[in-house]
């Protein structure tokens, strides 16, 4: 209990420096304002300190965010990307920047934010993004693992798209210095660039390595059964200008890290896939119509908020 | 800041008033917005009862405590308070313009009592986007190049970020054009569906202010079909 319990000084006391020292150092009491204080004592709202600027808020100790890619709400200015190709193992990720290639992450200050236990990061983010393709079907190509086959009738087949490929975005932090040089995978996340069965046959990432992620369709495959057949015109249908978003939280719950930054990743196409042998489900490389397709991207925002927990 | 005193007394030396007020001033802060995190007892204290006297707001759907504002907004549900946004109120569907308008209904106020208070503020909706293949007027010219933007109010709508506005596009394929005119497949699988969230954060000094949706529209008819809001302030 943090107490102050004193006698005041009456007439005719002596006073000399220690007693006098005393009573303001009495109010100097790091990790003691407790219960009686706040209850019994009422420390009232006015008398903690605001976050303000600073970071002293202890409910909500920190914010800060950040416009990333190109911002450009209209897409007049726009970054445009290929998938993936074919070769192994897959390139590393695209880093979401300006409409001069300049990466936009979000930087934590130049002593970085330590995120001490018992308190959790929050991370939001959202971009416009708009994925789209050349050519007609293209996933449909021969060794694709984006169409089903069905029937349009004396036993012909018709590819038709799982609706199932997506472009998946991610975080990567840095936690080595605020020259945010060297950035990785936040903890739990995948670069979707393991070699998931050791043959190189399928790159990609495990979904519980999945933490940060979102992903988007890559398009839209419409073929409307009629008496049993499919009709031997599949629409494409473009999936447009959306918007992706994603959340992360980071709780600490032993020792401290200390985060200088944070950016926004993606590739892609993607597609579902599941590993028979160890039962993981898996996004993989959709490598057969990559080159075919595309994602373009504009502006969003990154938001962080450290609190504590409990 | 924690409290040190700015002076320290020595016997045998002067006690001067201006060291005394000295500390008292400084006594004086320390009590008036000065005690810190690191003051309070490190072990878990603090339970509702002790600091956090809620009070319900049963218009805006938020609850108003002494460390600020928890709490949000939905369409309801069942008794869904559908809601639209429209190209009549945002330029017409000319592709120069850029003004935003409120979405109708999903706007609350609150107040925030606390300087540099720090918000959270979520969003989701689920929107039906189209169709919409008028002609003429100025409007962009392809139909299925037209888009709406929706996103986060923080204020009133000359505040708004555009940098946060979420695009969806209209309905691309299914459109009939005779009677009953409009979709004629699922918006989803004509490409005009859009389900979209999002999540913004601010420092806000004492004031009161409205969140909510907004938009900017290129599309005659934009069913916004399910939306949710909330909020998160904290003072501390």
């Amino acid at each position: 209990m943090s107490r102050i319990n004193r006698p005041r000084v009456e007439d005719g006391d002596t006073v000399d420096a220690t007693d006098l020292n005393s009573r303001f150092t009495d109010y100097n009491q790091p990790n003691a304002l407790n219960a009686f204080n706040t209850r019994d004592a009422a420390f009232d709202l006015p008398q903690f300190e605001n976050p303000g600027a600073s970071t002293f808020g202890f409910l909500a100790s920190y914010q800060n965010n950040a416009v990333i890619g190109a911002n450009d709400w209209k897409h007049t200015s726009i970054v445009t990307v290929t998938g993936v190709s074919s070769a192994p193992p897959p390139a590393a990720p695209f880093i979401v920047g300006n409409a001069a290639g300049a990466p936009t992450p979000i930087s934590l200050g130049a002593a970085g934010l330590t995120v001490a236990a018992g308190e959790v990061l929050r991370v939001y983010w959202d971009l416009s993004v708009y994925p789209h393709w050349i050519g007609t079907r293209p996933w449909t190509t021969g060794a694709s693992v984006d169409f089903y086959n069905f029937d349009k009738g004396s036993g012909v087949a018709m590819p038709v798209g799982t609706n199932a490929a997506c472009w998946v975005f991610w975080l990567q932090w840095d936690i080595t210095s605020n020259a945010l040089a060297n950035f990785v995978e936040v903890p739990n996340q995948s670069d979707f660039r393991t070699d998931l069965y050791g043959d190189g046959s399928a790159y990609g990432g495990q979904l519980a390595d999945t933490m940060s992620s979102s992903v988007v369709p890559a398009y839209i495959d419409r073929a409307i059964p009629d008496d049993g057949l499919v009709p031997a015109n599949p629409i494409q249908c473009p999936v447009g200008w959306r918007g992706a978003s994603g959340a992360w939280y980071y709780p600490k719950t032993s020792g401290s890290q200390t985060i200088y930054g944070l950016r926004v990743v993606f590739t892609g196409p993607m597609s579902p896939n599941h590993n028979t042998v160890s039962g993981a489900n898996h996004l993989i490389h959709s490598v057969a119509w990559s080159s075919d397709s595309r994602l373009s991207y504009a502006g969003g925002s990154i938001d962080v908020v450290k609190q504590r927990i409990g | 800041m924690a409290f040190t005193p700015p002076a320290t007394f020595t016997n045998g030396t002067v006690l001067t008033s201006a060291s005394l007020e000295g500390n008292f001033q400084a006594l004086r802060v320390y009590l008036h917005n000065g005690i810190i995190a690191s003051d309070l007892e490190a072990s878990q204290w603090i339970e509702t009862r002790h600091i956090q006297p809620p009070r319900y707001e049963p218009f805006t759907g938020v609850q108003h405590g002494v460390s600020g504002h928890q709490g949000g907004q939905w369409s309801g549900g069942a008794t869904a308070r559908l809601t639209f946004a429209t190209k009549y109120t945002t330029g017409g569907g000319k592709p120069t313009t850029s003004t935003v308008e409120r979405l109708p209904g999903t706007a609350f106020q609150v107040e925030i009592v606390q300087p540099n208070s720090i918000v959270l503020f979520h969003y989701w909706y689920e929107a039906e986007v189209g169709p919409d293949f008028s002609t003429g007027g100025g409007q962009v010219a392809t139909a299925t190049d037209r888009l709406v933007w929706i996103g986060p109010l923080v204020g009133n709508t000359s505040l708004v970020e555009r940098s946060r506005l979420q695009p969806a596009q209209n309905h691309q394929t299914g459109f009939k054009t005779s009677y009953p005119i409009g979709a004629e497949k699922t918006y989803p699988m004509s490409g005009g569906y859009a389900s979209r969230s999002g999540t913004l954060t601010d420092f806000k000094p004492v004031g009161i202010y409205d969140y909510g949706l907004v938009y900017h529209s290129q599309i005659d008819r934009v069913a916004v079909i399910n939306w949710s809001v909330a909020l998160e302030v904290y003072y501390l």
